[in-house]
C-alpha cells in the first residue's frame, strides 16, 4: 500500500496565512475589476488564492507578494478565459493613439477643468472604463496606478521591459480618459471639442 | 519604439483617481468561509506579537470555536443541503491536488485510510473503475468521504455523506433506472447526486453524463438499502 501525504499544510499554511491571506481584499477586489459577475469574481479570487498556496514555494521572501498574487490572478483570468472560449482582448493597432498624434492631444484638450470632471466619474464608471481597455493595458494601469506596484516589479509580473510598462501606463491613461470623455460628452458634463468650435 | 513622455497632469490626476479604487474594501466573508473549508487551518494571523505559541493556541481556539458553532448548528438546522458551487469547489480542489488526500490503489484502503483520520465518516463501497486517492473533504459542516477514480483516463470524483447530513437541493429531479436523481452543473462541472439508504451520495466529472450516471448507480447499487458499505 502507498501512504503518502503529498501535502504537509504546516509550515505552508501558516506563511500563506502570515503573507498571502492579508492580501485577500486586494485579490478579491482586483477580481471584480475583470468580471461583473459576484460570484464569477469569488471563483477567480479563490482559484487565485489555492494556487498561491500550492506554489508558496515559488515566492521568494522578500519580493512583492501583492505583485506575486496578482499575476497568479492574471494567469488564472486567462486561463478561465481560454476555458470559455474568449479571446483576451488585444490592443488593435488603430485603437492605440499615438501619444504625439494630433487627435489624442484635441481629446486631452477636451479636459478644460480634469480634476473636477475626474472627480465627477462614480467608481464604477471609472471601472467600466478599466474593463473596456485593452488586457494589456488594463492589467499595467490595475497593478501600477490601482495597487501602486512599483514599475519595475510590475514589469516582471507582466513579463514585459520597464519601459513598455510606463508606455503602455501612458497609453491606458490617455485611452481611460477618452471613454470617459465619451461618457462625460453624453451626460452633458462637458462639451465636443469640435462642436464647441464650429 | 514609442517615445514615453514624462507623465503629464492630466497623467496624474487619472493616476490619483485609479488609486482611489483600492480603497474599496470588498467583503471578503463568503470568500473567506470557502477558501477555510478548502486550506486546513486557513485564517488570517490576527497579532505577529502573539509569536508561534500564541497563534498555535489561537488556532486551536478557534478550531474548537468552529467545531462548536458547527456543531450546534448542525443540530439546530438540520441536513445541509448539497449546493453546485461548493462541490464544483470540491472536484477543483481534489483534481488540482490542492486539498491533502492519500494515494490508495483500492477501496479497502480508502477506508483504512479515511478511518485513521480519527473523524466520523461513511465508508466507501465497492466502486467501479480505477481509484487513485481519497480524502475526507469539510462541506457545509458536513465530512464527506471524497474517492477520485480513473475511468479510460477520466478522473471521476465520488462524495459520500453520512446518514441524515446532507439532502439534495429542491427543484427538478429526473428519474434513471427507476431511481430520481438530481443533475447540477457549475464551472464547467457536472454533479448528479442522489440520496440513497438516508445518505447522500455524489458523483462529479466534467466528462459525458453517461459515465456519471453509470457511476453513481454502481455507487448505489453497492450501498444496501438499509446500512452503510461494509467496511472492505
Amino acid at each position: 500500500m502507498s501512504i503518502r501525504f503529498r501535502r504537509s499544510p504546516g509550515v505552508q499554511v501558516r506563511r500563506f496565512e502570515q503573507q498571502a491571506w492579508p492580501l485577500l481584499p486586494v485579490v478579491l477586489r482586483t477580481a471584480q475589476f475583470l468580471t461583473r459577475d459576484t460570484q464569477a469574481a469569488e471563483d477567480l479570487a479563490q482559484d487565485t488564492m489555492l494556487k498561491a498556496l500550492k506554489s508558496l514555494e515559488s515566492f521568494r521572501d522578500g519580493t512583492n507578494m501583492k505583485a506575486w498574487l496578482l499575476t497568479i490572478l492574471r494567469r488564472t483570468h486567462i486561463d478561465e478565459l481560454r476555458r470559455r472560449g474568449v479571446r483576451p482582448k488585444p490592443t488593435s493597432l488603430a485603437s492605440v493613439p499615438d501619444p504625439a498624434a494630433p487627435e489624442s492631444t484635441a481629446r486631452d484638450d477636451a479636459w478644460h477643468h480634469p480634476e473636477e470632471l475626474m472627480e465627477r466619474f462614480d467608481d464604477e464608471d471609472v471601472i467600466d472604463a478599466l474593463r473596456a481597455l485593452p488586457d494589456e493595458l488594463r492589467w499595467t494601469l490595475l497593478l501600477v496606478d490601482v495597487e501602486q506596484v512599483p514599475m519595475a516589479e510590475a514589469a516582471e509580473s507582466l513579463d514585459i521591459a520597464l519601459g513598455t510598462v510606463k508606455s503602455r501606463c501612458h497609453r491606458g491613461r490617455r485611452q481611460l480618459r477618452d471613454a470617459l470623455h465619451e461618457r462625460a460628452l453624453q451626460r452633458g458634463w462637458t462639451r465636443n471639442e469640435s462642436e464647441g468650435k464650429s | 519604439m514609442t517615445q514615453v513622455e514624462p507623465e503629464s497632469p492630466l497623467d496624474l490626476i487619472t493616476t490619483r483617481r485609479l488609486r482611489q479604487l483600492a480603497q474599496k474594501e470588498p467583503d471578503t466573508g463568503a470568500l473567506e468561509d470557502r477558501l477555510r473549508s478548502s486550506i486546513p487551518r486557513a485564517k488570517p494571523s490576527s497579532s505577529p506579537r502573539w509569536g508561534v505559541a500564541g497563534l498555535l493556541a489561537a488556532s486551536l481556539l478557534a478550531a474548537a470555536g468552529i467545531w462548536w458553532v458547527v456543531g450546534l448548528s448542525g443540530t439546530a438546522v438540520g441536513p445541509a443541503v448539497a449546493e453546485a458551487a461548493g462541490l464544483a469547489d470540491i472536484h477543483y480542489d481534489v483534481v488540482h491536488d490542492l486539498s491533502p488526500h492519500h494515494v490508495v490503489s483500492n477501496v479497502a484502503e480508502v477506508n483504512a485510510e479515511l478511518a485513521e483520520d480519527g473523524r466520523p465518516f461513511e465508508p466507501v463501497p465497492p466502486l467501479p473503475g480505477r481509484v487513485v486517492s481519497c480524502c475526507l473533504h469539510t462541506y457545509a459542516g458536513t465530512t464527506l468521504s471524497c474517492v477520485v477514480l480513473e475511468l479510460d483516463g477520466e478522473k471521476i470524483i465520488v462524495a459520500l455523506a453520512r446518514p441524515g447530513e446532507l439532502i439534495l437541493p429542491d427543484g427538478p429531479r429526473f428519474e434513471h433506472r427507476g431511481r430520481q436523481l438530481k443533475r447540477l452543473v457549475s464551472n464547467g462541472i457536472t454533479l448528479v447526486m442522489a440520496e440513497h439508504a438516508g445518505r447522500w451520495v455524489g458523483v462529479m466529472g466534467d466528462g459525458a453524463d453517461e459515465r456519471l450516471l453509470e457511476v453513481i448507480q454502481a455507487v448505489i447499487d453497492a450501498i444496501p438499502q438499509n446500512g452503510s458499505a461494509q467496511r472492505t
